[in-house]
């Protein structure tokens, strides 16, 4: 557990994490560890409490409102704090993660206009293929030239070696 | 940033669709004030995408449409007071828009390839059974939309701004519908769940499948007041959330039969309503069936298997584990789920009742949908990439339902008359 998103490893701090995880939750990696049961009954106690508060008949409607607000807010404020200051793609951070799909998206996709169209083989490279996929959207050629995408080839150099365009750790 | 007004020719020539069609049925759409204009855009926008469909799509949106009929429109929602609303609305379009052109996640890329192919290529290709495009026999229209509003063009930023308009056109559709008096209240519980706000500035349809399922939830809430124009506000909506995602004619089933239910006591009218929405869902959802299965092209992710069933508990608590990721949604699930079963045990909450009623079928069938789908989606949803993605659909009603069962808890002012 790691309730405190400032220091959760997973807690998508890196751009490559931003991308394969980013939209499935603000800081959880479902990839890490089974849900636990105690998920179940924290909701169904949560669940309870706030029906118990909501069925106090005495309490002005408005200040029940107002009480609920604070703690929807309240339960709401790691994620925000994960948003604006942890996530890649938090204010400072969003230019630069989004640079790096942007440069091999530019990279892969002028190679392949050039070329009339490529083809592309993944070495180990996570992220690569959704951004191949779109780089190389509507392009289609008799002889396609082959684009060889190894583990780091986001962030890593890209070198043309003839009609091949190797990115990432093998490209030097 | 993101170049919105690359969508500009496409929407005002889509608005221009739309009010001439508004005209010709007696200008129903009117009664929504201002953001009329945003149900004009959606109207036309459909129009030309089920003539891009099939010519039957379109005979059978029309004949939605015809179904409801001409209609002078009542006040739905009072022009003065839409200025809330309007500020929402730039807000929502001022964040949407302040992001880099480029995608951050991994589906972005794979709707945006979409895009890119330009509606014709795209339609072509997603009925060629021998073609690339991923993920096969999934439903176009979102994307048909997305590349409409790029204008066609194929660059990066453009097919973004395709997607971030659609996403835009999406909140709009919401706000000309929402009673303006508990928009501020609406936005802020869609606040707090953060993982929306991710959604509502990314590429992915989930939000925006969320958003036209809260339109039409309120539309036909509308029509069961009686006011007229609603229902024309529905159809549109209807058309595009059956054809942007399989959950989407999931959506609509649920609100209609909710509609059915807390229409008990006008039976033919809503069955009348109802029948008109579901048509113009199945213009899109079943038209884009037929072409799959006439052209031999297979929907392997979303086909019928049963395989979820001997993993029942397993993604239950999947489901679980995503409604209670406190950074992702706050207490927003705790606190709706709540909400819905305290109205649930008030007979005098009505609309709130009807409205839980509304969520629980959508949350119902869309667990159904889990348990009888394929391998690779029980493979997908216990990897946790899907359970979250249902809970951002369901979002912005459950967000609604929070504001109205609150709003149903204040204590009704008293005129001398009535209390006499």
């Amino acid at each position: 557990m790691h309730p405190d998103p400032i220091h959760d490893p997973r807690c998508l701090v890196t751009s490559e994490t931003l991308f394969v995880d980013g939209a499935n939750g603000v800081c959880h990696d479902p990839r890490v560890g089974d849900p636990s049961p105690l998920r179940a009954i924290g909701l169904v106690v949560a669940t309870a409490l706030v029906i118990a508060w909501l069925t106090r008949e005495r309490l002005p409607s408005r200040r029940r409102a107002a009480w609920l607000l604070a703690l929807a807010l309240g339960a709401a404020l790691p994620g925000w704090l994960a948003l604006l200051v942890v996530r890649a793609d938090g204010p400072m951070q969003i230019s630069a993660s989004a640079a790096e799909t942007r440069r091999l998206h530019d990279t892969l996709r002028g190679f392949a206009r050039e070329h009339g169209c490529a083809e592309v083989r993944l070495d180990h490279c996570l992220t690569c293929a959704p951004i191949a996929r779109l780089a190389l959207s509507g392009l289609a050629c008799e002889h396609p030239a082959s684009i060889e995408l190894h583990e780091d080839a986001a962030s890593g150099p890209c070198t043309i070696e003839g009609d091949t365009l190797i990115c990432g750790s093998s490209a030097r | 940033m993101i170049p919105m007004w690359v969508a500009v020719p496409a929407i005002a020539a889509a608005a221009a669709l739309g009010l001439s069609i508004d005209h010709a049925l007696g200008r129903p759409l009117a009664a929504h004030g201002p953001l009329a204009w945003a149900l004009r855009v959606a109207l036309g926008l459909a129009i030309v995408l089920a003539l891009l469909l099939h010519p039957l799509a379109l005979v059978v949106l029309v004949g939605a449409l015809v179904l409801v009929g001409k209609q002078r429109p009542s006040t739905i929602v009072d022009p003065r007071a839409a200025r809330g609303s309007l500020v929402a609305l730039g807000i929502a379009l001022v964040a949407i828009t302040l992001r880099p052109a480029a995608p951050l996640f991994w589906d972005e890329p794979v709707w945006l390839a979409k895009v890119r192919l330009g509606p014709l290529v795209l339609r072509e290709a997603a009925l060629d059974p021998n073609g690339t495009l991923a993920p096969r026999g999934y439903p176009i229209v979102g994307s048909l939309a997305e590349s409409l509003l790029a204008c066609g063009r194929e660059d990066l930023a453009a097919t973004m701004a395709g997607a971030a308009a659609l996403v835009g056109l999406s909140v709009a559709c919401v706000l000309a519908v929402l009673p303006r008096r508990r928009v501020l209240a609406w936005c802020v519980a869609m606040l707090t769940m953060p993982l929306v706000w991710i959604h509502l500035r990314s590429a992915h349809l989930d939000l925006v499948v969320g958003l036209l399922s809260l339109a039409i939830t309120l539309a036909l809430s509308h029509a069961r007041e009686g006011k007229r124009g609603a229902l024309h506000a529905a159809l549109p909506i209807a058309f595009l959330l059956a054809g942007t995602k399989d959950e989407g004619i999931v959506h609509v089933i649920a609100a209609c039969l909710a509609h059915g239910l807390a229409s008990r006591a006008r039976p033919r009218d809503a069955a009348r309503e109802s029948g008109a929405v579901l048509l113009a869902a199945l213009a899109s959802f079943a038209t884009f069936r037929v072409l799959l299965a006439v052209h031999g092209v297979s929907d392997d992710d979303h086909a019928l298997a049963f395989a979820g069933i001997s993993h029942a508990p397993a993604i239950a608590m999947e489901l679980v584990r995503a409604g209670t990721d406190i950074a992702s949604f706050g207490a927003a699930w705790p606190i709706t789920i709540a909400m819905g079963l305290f109205v649930a045990m008030r007979p005098s909450m009505t609309k709130a009742r009807a409205l839980a009623g509304t969520l629980a079928l959508q949350a119902g069938m869309l667990a159904v949908a889990l348990l009888l789908g394929t391998e690779r989606l029980v493979a997908f949803t216990l990897d946790g990439t899907v359970s979250a993605r249902l809970l951002v659909q369901l979002a912005p009603t459950a967000a609604w339902l929070v504001c109205e069962a609150l709003a149903s808890l204040a204590p009704r002012e008293v005129t001398p008359a009535a209390s006499a």
